[in-house]
């Protein structure tokens, strides 16, 4: 048998008791909710920025991947042309030519007018002495570029020899002419990037009868150089030209969208800590109760990058941050706010005056924490592939940071207000970035693109400040840069 | 931003109207759904739900009786839907055996007395909260809460008397109530402590 009375009260005494009892949604329900209602329409930047990256590596590792032998010259090419001989100039770029045991270890790149001038004098020597070239060719390895080259003229000049034996004298007689050597005066050659032939000056063909000759020994180019040393200027890189070479000055700017992420100090609850004034609320999460959202954001600055060698670089520089976030809030009446301050071991309360509430106020109201920074990042790149015209590279660096404005506004500690306390905002603090980018050479330029991560380690507020505020920023980075 | 605006924003499907709707009435319905969920997780799926449903049935309110009233009443049978669809009232315990239920004193948590009576309400067993929450809170007649789950109506008067039981054991534990002397019928709950 039931008790009215007795039920009554009990029902009563159970409506009393949960009639206020208010728990605060997780964030991710209402985009939800908005997102069955209004649909998604939030563009998907971040996707599309790592489809594009992805889409451009794969391009860079098929299509511009450098061929084994793209430094070796094409026979077909070296036909000599008695017309273009004559009034061309001549150079040949030639890697660590001090040493010419290593002359053609490394990269040797002949221009087409010195393949022709090679070529020149390897006909020459057949055509007098009548010795097979291909035979006598040294198979000195590291010359293989230039047994290609001279097998390849004999090949296609070997069976015309024989027909214009007669057109080939007179051709060399020719080459006794002042015209001939003259222009065979002018030929160029350069060394790069370590030495330079600033201008190689090399006797007519006629006098060098006796040099072509020696194409029977194989130390051919040794010998080549060592008889043509006084005739070969060779100019040292100052150390002032090589530093120059391997710096290059940047400017650059990145669009982003700011996060924060917001952790509680769970210390707090492990340690026993002498509750102050207000106790801390740690029923719920922070993150559930605010009503944040991220804002646009931007980075620009000016950097300075010291090649260290041809794939790693180190950079530094200035940088300038914009960083901002929006918070959903009521304006309300004046209210006391207290907010907690965790240390030695206790818990302290400051207490200030708030117009804004976290729910329930009069009108909505939209806050926005906005931060301006000044920092100094230190950081590295490394290219990861590429060729001379585009490459992809990852990035990272510490940024040692200046906030230049303090007025954020703060969570109470109950999480009920929100009001500004600029002794609160920590002054100096530390970011870190990772990025990658690919980056195109326009000229004298260099281009680069891609999409970069920054985020700040260190809370925004002081370490008492028991909710810790971790900035976070996607953005994509457009630099320019240019060798000094 | 008074009910009237809001609710006419809502019909005309605007979502600065439908943020404002929520901000004012999710935190309270939270705490409806977390009465009749096993977790957290479950009851913001409810919650979900149950907005979706009245943003879309908005229409429907007559400006007959409350607005809270008429989202609560959604909410709850959004619960009670939910609950059905996933079979939560499979964890329901027998009548028979519900007084051999044992509750650990530990798992009750201590935290301020109004979430910790929700706490004790959320320890009982999903079916006995149900009918708990649906007569002593929400106000249903044992008839409505019959047509609700599909059950007969003397089965919620008993679930009920169980659950009432249970909870009152609990509360004592937790020395929320105090326990009468056995000589006064029914005069304990003179004796309930005020936080």
């Amino acid at each position: 048998m039931e008790d009215n009375f007795n039920q009554n009260n009990f029902e009563e005494f159970l409506k009393e008791q949960v009639r206020n009892h208010r728990m605060y949604p997780n964030d991710v329900v209402w985009r939800d909710i908005n997102k069955k209602l209004h649909g998604d329409k939030k563009w998907p930047a971040l996707t599309i920025a790592a489809f594009i990256l992805l889409s451009a590596t794969i391009a860079i590792s098929v299509y511009f991947t450098p061929k084994p032998d793209i430094f070796t010259i094409n026979p077909a090419h070296n036909e000599p042309k008695n017309s273009t001989l004559l009034n061309s100039e001549h150079s040949i770029s030639l890697h660590n030519l001090a040493s010419s045991d290593t002359l053609y270890k490394d990269k040797m790149v002949l221009s087409e007018a010195g393949k022709k001038q090679l070529t020149d004098i390897a006909a020459a020597a057949p055509a007098v002495s009548d010795i097979n070239t291909t035979k006598a060719t040294t198979k000195h390895k590291p010359a293989i570029s230039v047994k290609k080259n001279i097998a390849g003229y004999n090949k296609s000049t070997t069976f015309k020899r024989r027909a214009n034996q007669k057109s080939t004298n007179s051709y060399l007689a020719l080459n006794n002419g002042k015209k001939s050597s003259n222009n065979i005066r002018n030929t160029n050659t350069t060394v790069s990037p370590e030495k330079t032939i600033a201008s190689a000056v090399i006797k007519p063909i006629a006098e060098n009868l006796k040099t072509a000759n020696d194409f029977n020994d194989k130390n051919m180019v040794d010998n080549f150089l060592k008889d043509h040393k006084d005739d070969i200027s060779l100019h040292t890189v100052s150390k002032l030209k090589r530093l120059k070479n391997r710096l290059s000055f940047q400017i650059y700017i990145a669009p982003s969208v700011s996060y924060r992420n917001l952790l509680e100090d769970q210390s707090v609850l492990k340690e026993n800590i002498n509750p102050g004034p207000v106790g801390l609320n740690y029923v719920a999460d922070v993150n559930k109760v605010v009503r944040h959202k991220p804002n646009n954001g931007l980075e620009a600055g000016i950097a300075v990058m010291y090649y260290l060698s041809d794939n790693f670089r180190i950079k530094s520089g200035f940088q300038f941050n914009v960083r901002q976030y929006s918070i959903e809030a009521y304006r309300s009446n004046t209210e006391l706010s207290s907010i907690a301050l965790v240390g030695n071991n206790r818990i302290d309360t400051i207490n200030t005056l708030a117009i804004y509430r976290n729910n329930n106020g009069s009108y909505p109201a939209e806050l926005v924490n906005r931060y301006y920074q000044f920092s100094i990042p230190v950081g590295i790149e490394w290219e990861i592939i590429g060729n001379k015209r585009v490459q992809l590279n990852v990035a990272g660096s510490i940024q040692p940071t200046y906030l230049l404005n303090h007025n954020a506004y703060l969570l109470s500690t109950n999480f009920k207000n929100y009001s500004e306390n600029p002794d609160m905002v920590r002054s100096f603090n530390i970011n870190s970035n990772i990025e990658t980018f690919i980056s195109i050479k326009s000229g004298a330029f260099k281009w680069q693109i891609g999409p970069q991560l920054r985020y700040q380690p260190y809370s925004t507020f002081i370490p008492q400040y028991p909710i810790k505020e971790h900035l976070l920023d996607y953005g994509i980075k457009l630099g320019l840069s240019k060798t000094f | 931003m008074t009910e009237e605006y809001i609710i006419a924003g809502c019909l005309h499907n605007e979502p600065s109207a439908q943020r404002e709707l929520y901000n004012r009435f999710s935190p309270k319905m939270l705490a409806v759904c977390y009465r009749f969920a096993q977790s957290r997780e479950d009851a913001e799926d409810m919650l979900q739900e149950g907005f979706i449903k009245v943003f879309t049935q908005i229409h429907t309110f007559q400006n007959k009786g409350a607005f809270e009233g008429w989202i609560r009443r959604i909410v709850v049978h959004t619960c009670i839907n939910f609950l059905k669809k996933y079979k939560k009232f499979n964890d329901n315990v027998d009548l028979d055996h519900a007084d051999s239920v044992f509750i650990k004193e530990e798992t009750i948590p201590s935290i301020m007395q109004a979430k910790q009576v929700n706490e004790c309400i959320r320890l009982l067993p999903v079916g006995y909260r149900t009918v708990l929450n649906l007569y002593a809170i929400e106000g249903y007649s044992h008839k409505e809460i019959s047509v609700m789950l599909d059950i007969e109506e003397s089965t919620s008067r008993s679930q009920y008397t169980r659950a009432k039981s249970m909870l009152e054991n609990i509360l004592v534990k937790k020395n929320i109530l105090e326990k009468p002397p056995t000589h006064t019928q029914f005069s304990w709950l003179a004796g309930v402590k005020k936080s």
